[in-house]
This record gives structure tokens, sequence and C-alpha cells, in this order.
């Protein structure tokens, strides 16, 4: 089996949430999968990463979590994922996975694709760089529209509070534990690693949701736990996608500067109401002057008659 | 919200529950209802063909308190919670987050499910879909209302990858659903024990719903006879809340 993800970046295997709960889901059942970092996402059937090619001949490749999971549990490994689970402890998983697909994983869609501050630095920047012209431009934008999608008309402020208390929520539910199910990993540890570690440890310059979820100490010490023991990154894997990460850290204290400037130019501008400046009303009047005299002329109000010299 | 004014003249706006509301437009009246029945507030449910237009968001139910409107069954609740109405004081807060993500589970996952039979599978929209949606309107609207809407419902499945799924697919999912609500619920009264809480009244609609309901499929009632627990709970409930 092959599972091909995003390149890795930002002390992550990849910074894409659906491709980081593959691998650490994989990881967590040390099955023999090999993870291929790919840029190429046209391969894939439903042209999104993750994905996963399996090796006996035409079985078609994988792109659904659940299913992920079944072959996961079917591949005659030492350690089965969800296996030492009780039936009510299996419930409160599937409830939880749904629970987050609806009330969270929006608000880290929103973060990424669709505030356009931190889309414009660094989702479009990292994307645009990992991919070919024009191939990055379509992609981007189908990505971008699908999110829209997603949210459903939904505004930026009603995601973020339902994400707020989906945080809250999870907190609640980690207590002091080290994963969700007691002391061993499951899928749901996968989902919920997927959908914080990019919000953790991705730089952006509108971070709402990321300052809320440094609010959780039992979150974070989770994401970093999760993080070193499933997803160790190799320091040549981070070598490779140094140049990007220099170049997306300057953007976002750029945007950072630059906000606080807009937002300090547009507190003063607030503050002096803008006299319409004379010029501007002179060459109006002229413009309404010349209009009103070509109207008469044409209709006849004014006439003029040329009266020609006879040159004698 | 203004969650000071007075619990009076209340009324519950629903769409023509026999022949007009969708499975999971039911659903969610009757799950309104019956959590108002619940914390056993007075209120007066009128049918009307065209909610969706009354509703400033378009969506169902309605519920109207003097001049404030409250749509939807989570705005409802909180609004009924707000005013100090609480079902859930005896819950600690993981039992709280647990409720919260079974709504969630009947919300987006069995609503899918519903969404895709009705909308997806061509005999059923056929039979029951399209004549139940046209039916409060005159032609040529009663053939283009239900062919719009049934655009925007694809979209909405495509969206979340269900348009690939087929008909068994969509029945583990609803099988999934089932298990998680049916081990929950055990063999207690309630989801949550002895007491009931507004996952109740929202699994009381659906299970509701998918019994009495009238298709040209039957697979998800099917799966659902396997967890008879549910539908013990959906009688006693019945019994409760809806017989004088």
């Amino acid at each position: 089996m092959e599972l091909h993800i995003w390149p890795a970046d930002f002390g992550l295997p990849t910074i894409d949430v659906a491709s980081l709960q593959f691998l650490a889901c994989s990881k967590m059942c040390a099955s023999p999968v090999r993870v291929v970092h790919s840029s190429r996402p046209w391969r894939s059937p439903n042209g999104e990463f993750p994905m996963v090619s399996q090796t006996d001949g035409d079985a078609k490749p994988v792109t659904d979590f659940e299913k992920f999971v079944d072959i996961l549990k079917k591949c005659g490994q030492d350690v089965v994922i969800d296996a030492d689970l009780t039936s009510i402890e299996r419930a409160q998983l599937d409830a939880f996975s749904s629970y987050l697909h609806h009330n969270l994983y929006p608000a880290v869609l929103h973060t990424f694709w669709v505030d356009e501050l931190n889309y414009n630095t660094v989702t479009q920047y990292w994307y645009a760089s990992q991919l070919h012209f024009p191939y990055n431009s379509y992609y981007l934008e189908k990505r971008k529209k699908k999110a829209l999608r997603i949210l459903a008309g939904k505004t930026g402020t009603e995601v973020i509070r339902d994400a707020f208390m989906a945080l809250n929520t999870l907190s609640t539910k980690l207590g002091d534990n080290k994963f969700f199910c007691g002391n061993k990993p499951t899928s749901l540890d996968a989902l919920v690693f997927g959908y914080l570690a990019p919000l953790n440890r991705v730089p952006m310059p509108s971070d709402r949701l990321q300052v809320q979820l440094s609010a959780y100490p039992n979150l974070c010490r989770f994401v970093e736990s999760v993080s070193s023991i499933y997803c160790p990154v190799t320091s040549d894997e981070l070598k490779q996608t140094e140049s990007i990460r220099q170049v997306i850290l300057s953007r976002v204290s750029k945007a950072k500067i630059d906000q606080e400037a807009i937002r300090v130019a547009t507190a003063t501008a607030d503050a002096i109401p803008d006299e319409p400046p004379i010029r501007d009303a002179i060459l109006f009047g002229i413009g309404a002057v010349a209009l009103s005299l070509m109207f008469a002329i044409h209709t006849g109000l004014i006439q003029i008659t040329v009266e020609e010299e006879i040159a004698e | 919200m203004n969650a000071a004014q007075d619990w009076e003249d209340v009324s519950l706006f629903t769409p023509y529950l026999n022949d007009q509301a969708l499975m999971y437009d039911f659903a969610n009246c009757l799950a309104v209802q019956t959590f108002l029945r619940m914390t056993s507030l007075p209120f007066s449910v009128r049918q009307r063909p065209n909610v969706e237009f009354i509703s400033p968001n378009a969506v169902i139910p309605l519920l109207k308190i003097n001049k404030t409107l409250i749509t939807g069954f989570d705005a409802i609740v909180d609004f009924v919670n707000k005013k100090g109405v609480i079902l859930t004081t005896h819950l600690s807060e993981t039992q709280i987050a647990d409720m919260r993500a079974n709504i969630s589970l009947m919300h987006h996952l069995l609503k899918t499910v519903e969404m895709y039979i009705l909308w997806k599978h061509d005999e059923t929209y056929a039979k029951v879909t399209k004549p139940r949606v046209g039916s409060v309107y005159h032609w040529p609207l009663s053939s283009i209302i239900p062919f719009m809407r049934r655009r925007a419902a694809l979209t909405k499945l495509a969206d979340k990858e269900w348009d690939t799924k087929t008909m068994d697919e969509v029945g583990e999912q609803a099988d999934k659903v089932f298990r998680a609500l049916s081990a929950q619920l055990g063999t207690q009264k309630f989801l949550t024990g002895d007491l009931p809480t507004e996952a109740d009244a929202l699994l009381f609609g659906h299970m509701y719903t998918l019994i009495t309901v009238r298709l040209p499929l039957t697979n998800i009632t099917n799966i659902l006879k396997k967890y008879p627990n549910l539908i013990d709970f959906t009688k006693r409930v019945e019994q409760l809340y809806f017989k004088q």
C-alpha cells in the first residue's frame, strides 16, 4: 500500500488536514504503508490528496477515511485500530467524528481557505509553490470554491463560534487523558490531530481560532504528543521546504504589520471627514455645463446660425 | 435574540406535516414539538404552505413569540435555555459533550441519509419527493420548484462526496447512526438516563419519521428494525408526550 500525501512543512509531515488524518491513523497501528510525499494530486480519482493506492492489482485507490480505517483493520497487523473499544465507546467515537466534521472542520477550512488575509498570505503561496503554473491556479480556485460551498453561506463569525464550542467540548472530553478513549490511540485521535495540528503549527496573520486553541493546554499537549510519537519529521524533509517556510514567515509578519497599518489608517481616516477636492468640483461643473449646452444645441433650444463670409 | 420576553402568544409554524413536509423537515418539526412538550411550555402549532418563505433564513420550523422569530431546532433550544428552562441541568460536562455529539450525528449524518434517499433515488423522487414539494404550487411551478430544489440538493450531496455512494453504502451509514444511538440508549429510559433532554426530542423526531414514512424503498426501515430498543423508545415517548 502506498499513501500519497502533500509534502512536509512547519514541523508537520504535511499541512493538509485530511492527509494528516490518514498518516496519523496509519502510524498509530504501525501499518507497513509506504508514505509518498507528492504534489501531483491529479493522479487521485477525485483530484485530491490523500490517496491510498493498493498493491493488489485493480483495486480502486481509496480516498475515504472510513474505508481506509476498514482496510487498516483488515490488513492483519498486530495492532488493530479501534479493536478494544466497547460498543458504547464505538458509538461515541462515531458521534464525535460527525460532530467534529460539522462543527470544527468548517472553521479550519475558513481559517485556511476563506479568510482572505490568510489565504493570500499563506495558503495560496504554499500550494502555488508546490504545484506548477497554470495547474496551481485551477487547483487553488477549485479548493477555495469547495470550501465556500461547505460553509454553506454561514458567516465567518458563526463558523468560528461553533468551533469555539467544539474546542471546549473536545477539551472537556479529553480531560487529563493521554488519548480520547483512555490510553490507546483510536481513529478519533487521528481525526482530532488532523484538525488541530495545522492550526497549532502553521503561522497565520488572522489567528482567532489559533489563539482560542492555545487557551486549551490539554489540547496543545495532545497535538504535541501525537506529533512526536506518530508523526515525527526528519530534518531532510524539513530542509526541502526550508526556503518556502522562510518566505511564508516573512509574508505573515509583513501581513500583520500591514493589517495594523490599515487599522491605524482607517481609524485616523474616520476621524477627519474628507472634503471633496475643489478640482473635482470644478471639473464636474465644466462637464455638466458642456453636456447641457450640447443637449440644448441638439434639441434646438439654442440655435446657431453660421454666416458665411463671402470671400470677394 | 431577546430572551427577556414573556412566553405568551407562542406559535410554531410548520409546513403541512401530512402532505408537504419532507422527511428531515418533518423530523425537525416533530423534534421541536416534542422538546417544547418536554419543557411543558404552552404553544400552538400552525401549518402553513409557505413556511420556508416566512422564515427569514429559509430554515424550518419557525417559532414565533410576539414579534420575535426563531428558526431551526438548535436556535429554538438555545432560546428556551436562555429563558432559564434547561433540560440538561442533571448532566455532567462530559455527558453534555456526548449529547452534543449525538445531536450532530442526527442533524448531519442521518439527515444526509434522508436527503440521499429523497433526492438521489429516482423512484423515491418521482413518487414521494416531487409530489410532496410540488403539492402546494400550481403548474408549472409544481414541476419547476422540485426540479430546482433537486439540483441544489444534489450539489450539496456532491460536496459531501456522497454522490458516488451506492444505496448499500448509504445503508451502512444509516446502520452506523442507529448502532451508535442504540448503544447509547441501551436499556435506559432516555439517552442519558431517566430524564429527557433535547437529544431525546431529536431522536424521537427522526425515529418516528422513519418508522411511519411510506417510501418505495424499505431498506432503511429494515435496518432500523434490527434495533428494537430504538423502536420501543419511540413508542414510549409517543405515549408520554402525544397522548392526552
